[in-house]
């Protein structure tokens, strides 16, 4: 009896202890939000839109960086399919920049449809902000796409492609449209976003920010039909004069501040209107850092270790652009800009804000000094040896030393991690665009008037008259390095692609031999290093190679082929299928 | 009273008469071998009176005339001899070869061998034993008829991935379930990120094995459930086949003590025929005079120059390995226990990699009451991983094969020597071995406790409470490094810790009876699991110096991250048996499965299944025959089993933080899908066992079908939805239930004896494994295809629906363009200048690969991309044969694969990495590139004015027309690179695996001793492979890179499994 009982009252236990069964497997994430949970007041709308700013952008820096910049002719690196233009659409860095473009408006999409579904205590201005930043965002990266492939497909909401279960019958869609809709997002976002630029708020997207990139968009759409619209670049025109005289911003006074870590250098004036905002406090989160000085900063110029930029650097052509070159005897070099130095290093070159614990940057020392580093190690790193055959290496996006991060941001940079905003749309951007369109629509002393402002910015010399050529060099001059002058020759492609072709054929795009040994010979003594004039000058031995001047340049190298990956999934987006005329306004609305 | 003393009295009397009268009866108890039985039993039918044979097989017994003797022992038939007027009877005792009755382990229960419907394997100790196993899942290899096992990885500690009749599914978890003692194996499938060391590259397969903290030599046997019947009663974990585990239990008697240990010695034999030092030089000025490069004095006169750098003989070593287990066991009748206790050693054969385990062992079992058993099964294990970055191209591996062999390891100072060459930083492998820590220790304990009651007779209830408590710390170390070329000039360093708790508690109760002919069963039961983890980890950099590897003397800005969460899992069930005079039965089981890993809608699950067999071989009309064919029976099954793998939170859409400069941001992990519910399997089984000849010869063959549907995955997108890219920044489409997959199959054992003499026996046991599988669609998505993925984002492998999985899917070469001529000829190559301009930089040339023209379109472009081979193989087979020769016994196992094609991903690489891209002259390349087009001029009269013969294309040809080979070309602008039939080979082997020889010493010289046992062995592993594969090791499972889960025999710088030798002892006393 008593066993009948034990057993009995044990099984009640057990009965008890299994009668909850919804409640015991009922197990929403504890450690996180879920998106129900989020975009419920402002400060998480604002959390919400930030990482539109940097991470889907990652996957892009090295096609932006050097990809677009080998091919128009800004930088050099020996034997490359990008120096030839001749990408397969099988290349990683092609790869990449169309995966970062698609995740970017995937996640813009994504982040409208959250924010418009939040049933939160959200104020209607941030709500707006906020999507407009989205909206901006969105038609940067259709800006980028179309000008970069062409015809693109557009994907207007991925929640509404997946539900439909559209996404493998979607159609490559002829450029014209692509910058309608861009156009088309753009203007939605000046609707929704503040005109002024709110306080503390000025490293955001605001209406003149878009308004800039609008006026850049008319610029290029102009000539897509093949001839110029004179009403596109009025409306270029319009908007670029609009943003020019009513966003309060103007150029940053010292040029090379722009390209410094703090907002107080790069936004003192709200120079920058599109930049890509990275971190390196925490260096676990990979894609959310900028790393591009690894990609190009020579090695040794940090003590992380983490470069190996040295063997590609800006070109012989770039260089004859500044009117200098490397054949130059460094003590007696004459920058008759100061864009040159902010651009690119040259042998001699001397910097205060690079190597801040050491006294300034000096590149005679980093290069063959044995006794010259930055704190923490206990040799120079650097090769001991002048690798980059055009004569010069970068300098843009270079942030510095570990000491250099550390004044800037308090902690130190590492592991392919800087903290350094990279800006993708700049004021002087849009003085030029404003000149281009002033020139191209006849009005010549408008187009004097803002070249010589960018150029006063920079101590270069006013011009007293200019050409749309003049304006184009005037952009690499200023833009140089920064991911654009590549989409300046896709601009001028659409209608005058045989003199985009003339311009690239006649660059000087190869290295010189025997520079290392000329400027080792400068310095050193006996193998130690004893500083310029060690021995005279002469580069009697340098030569030119001329083996990488283009002579094989052909209209469908200013499109980028399409990954092929997708073709597998969808063949109407293969290299060989047509695009397709859509009615951007018609068939797509923003309509909130 | 009185009467019964007087009955007494009388019966002793009796006796005692009766004794006069008795004979003794001598005589030798041997087997088939001729040798004696120790220990047998003999008893005089009836009574009490009983003997046991001695150490010879003899015994001396008193029994009445005209008794019955019965001889016994276990493991062989029982006989029965009259005594007549013999007084010596000597019996051979026949070895009980059919083992019909032993008792198997199925789910939630115990079936004689005979009763079994579904389709299972056993394996045994002997089975486990002399063979090297540093884990469990190491020794289901070749093993088992369907099931496939691959390590993933040669590095000690590492999983295999095991499919049990194909891959059932593509995405979700498709390694079967380990249940050991009954207790659910945890954390099947980690990768070194889950633990922290995110230094292990982004692979998402396991190559931290979850079985690694166990101690292989507590098992007793393994049972493999193959079919859906046999494991439809785990319901939804049971899709991809169980594993059952049982540990070893004492037995009652005195204590015996045994000790287990064992040296060996490992070493990788094959080397991948990279150039050396002289042959680059050779490559080098090659390129030279053909202007590709510019001259290099140091390579000018390869005679001068020596082999250079082997960087495989330098990354690779000789590894020891050696174990230790002592172990007791012993009890009374009522309590038994078994206790161990092991250390384990192993070093990798990479440099600085090494693995060792501690564990200890108890298992109890207490009869408290005759109603009432209680048991406890507890484990627990430290181990201590110290992992290298292998595999991937940033690993150890790769990183030897591409170095130049014109780098020494250490400068002159003895320092590590690295070299950067235009930017491109050969880190020293040696250096990258050595220098970077990845350290992870693991502490488990888990076991069960049970109780098992007997409230009335037939009826058992066992209720059992299992845990598992398991934690572990993960060290990451990046020191500083001022290596010439490479610096590292802050250190840095990631600790972890994770800790998870699971417990489970079940109860069923069975009840069994016979009524006459028929035998029943039925078993009901609950069960119910919770598992709770978390995790907390650090991240620091600029500690002060390399010494201390503390995170909390670092200098820079810290970082913390920690997660934390459960899943749970609760079910009911029930199985049905019938048995009618054992020639017919069935079976029936029911489980009721509920899982968090779904939203309240779809979160129970039903799965049935019915079996049945007939024993035909027990027909009365079969009776004639028996003498051939002593035993068969023919097995019919289906069932449904289920799939929750997918892990916790699809069914909403979870936020992930994301710091940026502008400060923290939130985004959305996943786009939810609420909708997502079990992956369902239906399977159907028929089987048939045969034992001819005294069981001399068992066939057991099985041929299944079994298809899964609302396979769980995740959806595959084209790019332009944003879903490609790294993890932080792409979109991640949603997970779901999309796909449907077939596996058909055809298992055959051949199990013989073909020698049982006195001095020699031969056993051999022969399986061979087909399967076929097809995806057969992809509801609920629009896509027509599943595609996998090689490092990062590029395709390797296509499967379209109606095809077989993971084809590898590139162009097919046909040759080389041999010179102008052959290019205008041939269909155009996708960088055919159309206005006739070549340019060797910018356009096709002689010497660049043909492509085959798949869909006749004239051109070559992607859409002739197709089909370029199955990694999958047409069977696998493995094939043991044991010898007994006296005292010495001999083991060989050989096992092989057919048909499978390997991707050779080491010579594809990505960019500049290749090692036949011949696109750099950075990184070394394999001695393939000897074969390389080689452009030669036509007419060296022609004279230029302007550039050379080898820019003119009229004017080069192909001196080797025939070769397969590209021209270097560092531009290769006709995308010479891309995934082609260059890279896929035949991965089709054949390997000598094992071969133990092992000497036991006579039970005659240790008696005096008082040692029960000795035995000695020597073991080599790996020992021989006949391949025409040119990677190291054919055998490549699933990606250790890919992400998608969708890629298969892609051999990514593997870690190879290395030949290993090794001598053991094990004594009992």
């Amino acid at each position: 009896m008593k066993r009948i009982l034990t057993i009995i009252a044990l099984a009640f236990v057990v009965v008890l202890g299994t009668t909850s069964c919804e409640d015991f497997l009922n197990r929403p994430a504890e450690d996180s939000y879920t998106t129900a949970q989020f975009y419920l007041n402002d400060t998480q709308l604002e959390q919400g839109v930030n990482y539109l700013y940097n991470v889907a952008w990652y996957d892009n820096i090295r096609f932006f960086i050097y990809g677009s910049e080998k091919m128009c002719g800004n930088v050099w690196q020996d034997r490359d399919a990008y120096m030839t233009l001749t990408v397969n659409g099988t290349d990683g860095d092609l790869k990449n920049m169309a995966y970062s473009y698609w995740a970017e408006n995937a996640q813009c999409n994504t982040v409208i449809h959250n924010i418009l579904a939040s049933t939160g205590d959200v104020s209607p201005e941030v709500r707006n902000r906020c999507i407009g930043e989205a909206l901006a965002w969105k038609a940067m990266t259709y800006f980028f796409l179309v000008r970069t492939f062409g015809d693109v497909p557009i994907i207007h909401d991925n929640t509404e492609v997946i539900k439909e279960a559209s996404y493998n019958e979607v159609y490559k869609v002829e450029k014209a449209d692509v910058y309608e809709y861009a156009i088309m997002t753009l203007e939605k976002a000046m609707e929704l976003l503040p005109k002024n630029p709110y306080i503390g708020k000025l490293n955001r997207i605001d209406y003149y920010a878009a308004e800039a990139l609008m006026a850049k968009i008319y610029l290029t759409k102009a000539g897509v039909t093949g001839s110029l619209s004179q009403e596109d670049l009025n409306k270029a025109k319009q908007y670029a004069l609009d943003v020019i005289q009513n966003s309060g911003r103007t150029l940053t006074p010292k040029y090379s501040d722009i390209f410094r870590m703090t907002a107080a250098q790069y936004q003192q004036t709200g120079e920058c209107l599109f930049t890509w905002h990275w971190q390196a406090a925490d260096k676990n989160a990979w894609t959310t850092q900028n790393s591009i000085q690894c990609d190009v900063g020579m090695n040794g110029f940090s003590e992380e270790g983490d470069l190996w930029g040295g063997w590609k650097g800006p070109s012989v052509d770039l260089q004859d652009l500044f009117g200098v070159s490397a054949l130059d005897d460094p003590t007696t070099r004459v920058n008759t800009d100061d864009r040159r130095q902010a651009t690119m290093m040259m042998f001699g070159d001397q910097y205060d804000y690079f190597w801040t614990d050491c006294g300034g940057f000096d590149f005679y020392r980093f290069l063959y000094d044995d006794n010259y580093y930055p704190g923490g190690l206990s040799g120079n790193a650097s090769s001991k040896e002048f690798t980059s055959l055009s004569g010069a290496v970068y300098c843009k996006h270079l942030f510095g030393d570990k000491a250099d991060h550390v004044a800037a941001f308090g902690y130190p940079s590492g592991y392919m991690y800087n903290g350094l905003p990279t800006h993708i749309l700049r004021l002087a951007d849009i003085y030029l665009v404003y000149a281009e369109a002033c020139m191209l629509t006849g009005d010549a002393s408008g187009a004097l008037e803002y070249v010589n402002k960018v150029r006063e910015r920079a101590h270069a010399a006013p011009l007293t008259s200019v050409t749309v050529q003049e304006i184009w060099k005037e952009r690499r001059r200023e833009l140089a390095l920064e991911g654009d002058n590549w989409y300046d020759l896709v601009r001028r492609s659409y209608y005058d692609v045989d003199g985009c072709i003339a311009d690239l054929k006649a660059q000087r795009r190869s290295g010189w031999d025997g520079l290392d040994k000329v400027y080792k010979n400068f310095v050193m003594d006996n193998g130690s290093y004893v500083g310029p004039g060690a021995h005279s000058w002469d580069v009697s031995e340098v030569t030119y190679r001329g083996n990488q001047e283009l002579s094989d340049v052909k209209a469908s190298m200013f499109i980028m082929p399409f990954p092929t990956e997708d073709v597998v999934m969808n063949p109407n987006v293969g290299s060989t299928s047509a695009p397709i005329h859509v009615d951007v306004r018609e068939t797509y609305s923003y309509d909130f | 009273m009185k009467n019964k003393l007087l009955t007494f009295m009388l019966a002793l009397l009796a006796t005692a008469v009766a004794a006069t009268a008795q004979v003794k009866v001598t005589g030798v108890v041997s087997d088939d071998t001729g040798y004696g039985v120790i220990g047998a039993s003999v008893m005089e039918k009836g009574t009490r009176n009983g003997a046991v044979t001695d150490l010879d097989g003899n015994y001396e017994i008193t029994v009445s005339p005209g008794a019955t003797l019965v001889f016994s022992s276990i493991g062989y038939a029982t006989q029965e001899i009259v005594v007549g007027n013999q007084r010596v009877i000597n019996v051979l005792l026949k070895l009980d070869t059919e083992l019909l009755d032993e008792a198997v382990v199925v789910g939630y229960g115990t079936m004689k061998r005979s009763d079994l419907s579904g389709a299972s394997v056993s394996m045994k100790e002997e089975d486990l034993k002399g063979s090297i196993i540093t884990n469990l899942d190491q020794s289901l290899q070749g093993r088992a008829a369907g099931v496939s096992a691959v390590s993933t990885s040669g590095a000690p500690g590492s999983s295999s991935s095991i499919r049990v009749r194909g891959q059932a599914t593509v995405n979700a978890g498709a390694e079967p379930l380990y249940v050991i003692d009954g207790v659910i194996v945890q954390g099947g499938g980690s990768s070194g990120w889950d633990f922290g060391l995110s230094g292990l590259g982004n692979g998402k397969i396991s190559t931290i094995s979850p079985l690694a903290t166990i101690n292989p030599a507590d098992i007793v046997s393994m049972e493999i459930l193959k079919d859906a019947s046999a494991t439809a009663i785990y319901g939804a974990q049971g899709a991809n086949g169980v594993v059952l585990i049982t540990t070893k239990h004492g037995k009652s008697g005195e204590a015996k003590f045994t000790y287990d240990g064992m040296f060996a010695v490992s070493r990788q034999m094959s080397r991948i025929d990279m150039m050396n030092l002289r042959e680059f030089a050779e490559y080098y000025n090659d390129l030279v005079a053909q202007g590709l490069t510019s001259a290099n004095a140091y390579y000018a006169d390869p005679s001068i120059l020596g082999k250079g750098t082997n960087w495989q003989d330098e990354v690779f070593r000789t590894a020891i390995q050696h174990s230790h287990q002592i172990s007791a066991q012993g009890g009374t009748d009522k309590v038994q226990y078994y206790v161990s206790g092991s250390y384990m050693n192993q070093e990798g054969t990479i440099i600085g990699s090494n693995f060792n385990r501690f564990s200890f062992r108890t298992n109890l079992d207490a009869q408290l009451k005759e109603w009432f058993k209680l048991g406890i099964n507890a484990t627990y294990a430290e181990t201590k991983d110290d992992i290298k970055l292998a595999d991937g191209q940033e690993g150890v591996i790769f990183y030897s094969l591409s170095t130049l062999p014109d780098i020494p390891v250490y400068d002159i100072d003895g320092n590590y020597s690295t070299t950067v060459r235009e930017g491109y930083t050969s880190a020293n492998p040696v250096a990258l071995a050595m220098l970077d820590e990845n350290l992870l220790k693991r502490r488990k304990l888990t076991g069960n406790v049970y109780a098992e009651l007997t409230p009335i007779k037939h009826l058992v209830w066992r209720s059992e409470v299992g845990f598992d408590v398991s934690g572990s710390e993960a060290t990451g170390y990046k020191p500083m490094v001022n290596l010439g070329g490479w610096q590292r000039g802050s250190n840095s360093m990631t600790s972890q810790r994770n800790s998870s708790t699971y417990w489970s508690v079940k109860n069923f109760l069975t009840y069994s009876n016979t009524f006459g002919k028929h035998s029943f069963s039925a078993m009901v039961g609950q069960e119910a699991w919770e598992s709770r983890w978390s995790y907390m980890r650090a991240n620091n950099t600029d500690l002060p110096s390399d010494e201390i590897h503390n995170i909390s003397l670092a200098t820079g800005t810290p970082s913390v991250s920690s997660g934390f969460g459960s899943s749970a899992m609760a079910s009911f069930f029930t199985r049905e048996t019938y048995n009618f005079d054992n020639r017919y039965l069935f079976t029936y089981t029911f489980r009721y499965d509920g899982s968090s890993n779904f939203g309240p809608d779809n979160r129970w699950a039903g799965f049935h299944s019915f079996a049945g067999s007939w024993r035909f071989t027990n027909e009365k009309f079969f009776a004639g025959a028996r003498h051939v064919l002593n035993n068969g029976k023919l097995r019919v099954g289906w069932g449904q089993t289920g799939n929750a793998n997918i892990g916790s939170g699809a069914w909403e859409s979870g936020m992930t933080k994301v710091p940026t400069g502008l400060g923290d941001s939130q985004r959305p992990a996943n786009i939810a899908n609420t909708g997502i519910h079990w992956e369902k399997q239906r399977q159907t089984n028929i089987g048939l066992d045969l034992s001819f000849l005294d069981s001399r010869i068992n066939l057991t063959m099985d041929v299944y079908r079994k298809i899964s549907s609302d396979m769980l995955m995740e959806m595959t997108l084209p790019s332009y939805m944003g879903t490609q890219g790294n993890g932080a920044g792409r979109l991640n489409a949603p997970k779901g239930n999309y796909g449907t997959i077939e596996n058909k199959g055809l298992e055959i054992t051949l199990d013989t004896h073909p020698v049982l003499k006195k001095n020699f026996s031969w056993n051999s046991n022969f399986q061979i494994s087909f399967n076929r599988n097809k995806l057969l669609a992809l509801d609920g998505t629009a896509n027509a295809q599943l595609v996998g993925y090689g490092q990062w984002s590029d395709i390797v492998s296509v499967t379209e629906i109606g095809e077989s999985l993971y084809n590898f899917y590139g162009y097919k070469v046909v040759g080389v363009y041999k010179d102008f001529e052959d290019i205008m000829n041939s269909p155009k190559a996708e960088k055919f200048p159309e206005d006739g301009v070549f340019n060797r930089n910018t356009t096709v040339w002689p010497g660049d690969l043909k492509f085959e023209d798949v869909n006749k379109d004239g051109v070559i472009n992607e859409n002739d991309r197709t089909n370029i081979g199955s990694p999958l193989p047409k069977f696998t087979f493995g094939w043991t044969n044991t010898f007994t020769f006296g005292n010495v016994d001999l083991s060989i196992f050989i096992n092989g694969s057919y048909g499978n094609k390997v991707l050779n991903y080491n010579l594809m690489g990505q960019g500049y990495n290749g090692l036949v891209h011949m696109n750099s002259t950075w990184t070394n390349q394999h001695v393939m590139i000897q074969d390389r087009a080689r452009l030669e001029v036509i007419d060296p009269n022609k004279t230029y004015t302007q550039g050379n013969w080898y820019e003119d294309v009229t004017n080069v040809r192909v001196a080797n027309s025939g070769t397969m080979v590209p021209r270097p070309s560092f531009e290769d602008p006709n995308d010479n690179d891309r995934l082609s039939t260059r890279y896929i080979e035949d991965g089709s082997y054949i390997r000598l695996k094992n071969v133990t020889v092992g000497y036991t010493f006579p039970k005659r010289l240790l008696q005096k001793i008082k040692i029960d046992n000795i035995r000695l062995y020597a073991n080599l592993q790996n020992l021989y492979t006949l391949t025409r594969y040119k990677g190291y090791d054919p055998e490549v499972g699933a990606s250790t890179q890919d992400s998608s889960g969708l890629t298969f025999g892609v051999d990514n710088g593997r870690y190879p499994s290395p030949m290993t030798c090794s001598f053991g002892l094990s004594f009992t006393f």
